[in-house]
């Protein structure tokens, strides 16, 4: 009797170990999925459109007699926006950052570290309509052109990468050992010196891959870029021209793409999916630099 | 010296940007507050918006057709019996009828200037239940107080007529709307000239009460007449006035009620629903799964490929935009499975999307629990998985529930992964294969659709007052959980 639970006991053990590690194993699946779904729904765009007219050029008109399928100039205007809100929003969430880690103390700091956990909670829809309502406005009364741009869409995504990268900046600049700014302190630096001579410089791995990491969601952002973009599907280099990025091609024609159309946007997608693997890949040999250094 | 300086000004400019940050969530929460709760719009309209008196009869409407005022020209549109439904007029999806009081027929018909039309006069008041009919009006005698259910309707309708070079268009310049301060500057002759208005080069010149050839004759000149008056006027042209319309945005009523024809009618009861069963079918999803990785890595794995292959598929399922979720979960959960744009299609594609932040928070929570415990349980002869029941998860609930509730959150913001999974339609999802529309979903369409920005403020209040609730759960309970753990 005793020995039968001890042997269902242990096929117990056994299986619980077997369906915990399934478990594990389903997010490496969905990746592995993902990719193949998106691959195999996107590469027979290849068979009617050159992949080197898909890449360079930047004629999207899929319903024209003779349609054209070029995503260059999609894949301009995610990266002039990507890297517009990364300028936007650098100096505000390193100055958070470093202010968190270094001076937190008091009530500010108690404020601008829940604030920051807020602004992460917002969800993107809604700093798309924010940015119908007040963005765009903004740009169209201050700077220029019909406010639906670029331009504004940078703007929405840098308050929107603001935590990525102050949440991860805090972590790498907060393990910068004491004894590093003792000794530059002890050496006569100024607080400021410190920060941007020896602290900064000590966790900028950090920085970097938090950096890395919020480009990433910049440029997989979709519903709050899509409100305010202008969405059209024309290449332009200027910020407060209305413009189209891969993630607001894919949900815009998806409604309605058949065929050819469709498999490009899987295509687009694709292309999508490289980059933010790059970004990712970026981000893992860092780790690991940082790994073997320390 | 310089120095010191330099160091203050850095140290300045460092607590400048990061207050930045605050000023931001403050405008971006304040600015859905105040639009979300009220609603103020700027509307051009052919009459005065000052309620004249009539002496003779009063008009009421249902408190359901939610109006307000009406101008005499839709009245006259209504009393002729173009006017079959309230939609265009107030907003509310209801079927209008005008009942009339045969004692004051006559002279209702006779301020509009049409002729009477029979089908609507009620002979006998309590004949017809009027007061039932959510979209009905009913004129009666001065003398008789409002009827229960009903409220009084303002009437404007006094217009601007100007003479016809007034409002001629010239370089590119016409006359707009005027407002109120201006009508009574006008009124009272301080404004010099039409130009300054963006009109021609003329000079205002008020006629109290003027006939149409006074008006006609005098170049320049203004007047301000009953639309009864107007309406048989041929040779002049009246100016809009502007009407700032404003209420509360956001009601019980509509939280409460369904809605209608995509939104455009009616509350956003069935979508609250909608979301609620979302979230519970997420939870209910992706918790084990979460769960059961989570306590994998931490419990069982050890170091090696496995292990590595895992925690990078992890990484990478987290950096996966979510519009690319929304492609996946079309081309697996809608067409290979041929569950269609449904409830189960969306729910399973957010529950894969919300994995990574289950497994890392709740793998942290669990590897914070204290060791001797485990050690301590498995001395007393329980296997593993009888102390990861029993003593571990325990442990570890308030980590883990945590994590369940950020989760959540995300979930309950996301749209792009949702567009082309769960669906859009409005009624309350009677099973899992029904389509059907969630909150940040209903926002996005409510605009994409060119629908008043007012409807997707009053959804965007609600998801944001969730949001918040859902945030601070999760503050309380993580701090909770760092106290037990001293």
């Amino acid at each position: 009797m005793r020995n039968k639970s001890i042997k269902i006991r242990k096929r117990l053990e056994s299986s619980s170990r077997v369906f915990l590690l399934l478990c594990g194993a389903i997010s490496v699946f969905t990746v592995i999925l993902i990719t193949i779904f998106i691959v195999q729904q996107g590469l027979p765009t290849f068979k009617t459109v050159p992949i080197k007219e898909f890449l360079f050029s930047t004629d999207w008109s899929p319903s024209a007699d003779i349609p054209h399928y070029g995503v260059a100039s999609f894949v301009v205007a995610s990266i002039e926006v990507t890297l517009l809100s990364m300028i936007f929003a650098l100096p505000i969430a390193l100055s958070s950052a470093i202010y968190l880690s270094e001076f937190a103390k008091g009530r500010f700091a108690k404020i601008l570290r829940s604030g920051i956990e807020l602004l992460a909670g917002i969800p993107s829809i809604i700093y798309g309509l924010f940015g119908i309502a007040v963005v765009v406005p903004f740009v169209r009364n201050f700077i220029g052109g019909n406010g639906y741009s670029l331009l504004s869409a940078s703007i929405i995504l840098a308050i929107m990468i603001l935590p990525t990268i102050i949440n991860f900046s805090e972590v790498s600049i907060k393990a910068v050992p004491d004894e590093l700014k003792a000794a530059s302190i002890a050496m006569g630096a100024t607080t400021w010196q410190t920060i941007y001579r020896v602290t900064v410089p000590s966790a900028l791995s950090g920085i970097v891959s938090s950096i890395i990491l919020a480009l990433g969601r910049a440029i997989g952002e979709t519903t709050a870029v899509v409100l305010v973009g202008g969405n059209a599907p024309i290449f332009s280099t200027n910020p407060i021209d209305m413009g189209r990025t891969l993630t607001m091609n894919i949900i815009t024609d998806m409604s309605y793409a058949e065929g050819v159309h469709m498999s490009a946007l899987f295509a687009t997608a694709m292309l999508l999916f490289i980059f933010i693997l790059l970004l990712n890949l970026i981000v893992v040999a860092i780790m690991r630099k940082e790994r073997l250094d320390g | 010296m310089d120095r010191k300086r330099s160091n203050q000004i850095a140290l300045i400019s460092i607590r400048i940007f990061s207050a930045v940050s605050i000023a931001i969530l403050i405008v971006i929460l304040g600015y859905l507050l105040f639009r979300g709760l009220r609603y103020s719009n700027r509307k051009e309209i052919k009459v005065i918006p000052i309620a004249s008196i009539n002496n003779e009869f009063n008009v009421y409407a249902n408190k359901s057709a939610k109006l307000d005022y009406l101008d005499w020209f839709t009245l006259q549109s209504m009393a002729m019996g173009r006017v079959r439904t309230l939609r265009t007029i107030s907003k509310v999806n209801e079927k209008f009828h005008l009942y009339i009081d045969p004692r004051v027929s006559d002279q209702f018909y006779s301020y509009l200037a049409t002729d009477k039309l029979d089908k609507f006069i009620i002979k006998d008041s309590t004949a017809i239940n009027y007061k039932e009919d959510k979209g009905g009006m009913i004129v009666l005698p001065i003398t008789e107080s409002a009827p229960s259910g009903y409220r009084s309707i303002k009437i404007y309708d006094n217009v601007v007529v100007v003479n016809k070079e007034v409002t001629q268009l010239l370089n590119n310049k016409k006359i707009g709307a005027v407002t109120l301060t201006q009508i009574e500057e006008l009124k009272n002759n301080k404004i010099d000239n039409w130009n300054s208005l963006n009109g021609p080069s003329l000079k205002p010149d008020f006629i109290a009460n003027a006939s149409e050839s006074e008006l006609a004759n005098n170049p320049g000149s203004i007047s301000i007449v009953k639309a009864k008056e107007y309406s048989m006027m041929k040779n002049v042209e009246t100016l809009d006035v502007v009407n700032i319309e404003s209420g509360w945005n956001i009601s019980l009523d509509y939280l409460l009620s369904n809605s209608e024809e995509s939104g455009s009618f009616g509350g956003i009861f069935s979508i609250i629903v909608n979301t609620l069963i979302m979230i519970f079918l997420v939870i209910l999803i992706s918790t084990p799964i979460g769960l059961g990785a989570a306590v994998y890595l931490s419990q069982y794995a050890k170091k090696g490929r496995i292990t590595t292959i895992i925690r990078s598929g992890i990484d990478l399922l987290a950096g996966v935009p979510s519009i690319i979720f929304g492609l996946f979960g079309m081309l697996v959960f809608v067409q290979l499975f041929g569950w269609s744009f449904s409830l189960i299609s969306g729910s399973l594609t957010l529950s894969l999307m919300i994995l990574p932040t289950i497994i890392r928070t709740s793998e942290e929570s669990i590897n914070s629990v204290d060791k001797n415990m485990i050690s301590a349980s498995r001395g007393l002869g329980a296997t593993k998985i009888e102390t990861i029941f029993k003593i571990v998860l325990p442990a570890a609930k308030n980590g883990i529930v945590t994590g369940i509730i950020l989760a959540v959150g995300r979930a309950l913001g996301e749209t792009a992964a949702l567009v082309f999974t769960i669906g859009s339609s409005t009624d309350i999802a009677s099973k899992l294969t029904s389509s059907s529309r969630v909150l940040a979903q209903h926002i996005y369409l409510t605009i994409i659709e060119g629908q008043s920005i007012d409807h997707a403020f009053s959804a965007a209040l609600v998801l944001i007052i969730l949001e918040l609730i859902i945030n601070t759960t999760a503050k309380k309970l993580m701090n909770k959980g760092k106290k037990n753990g001293k």
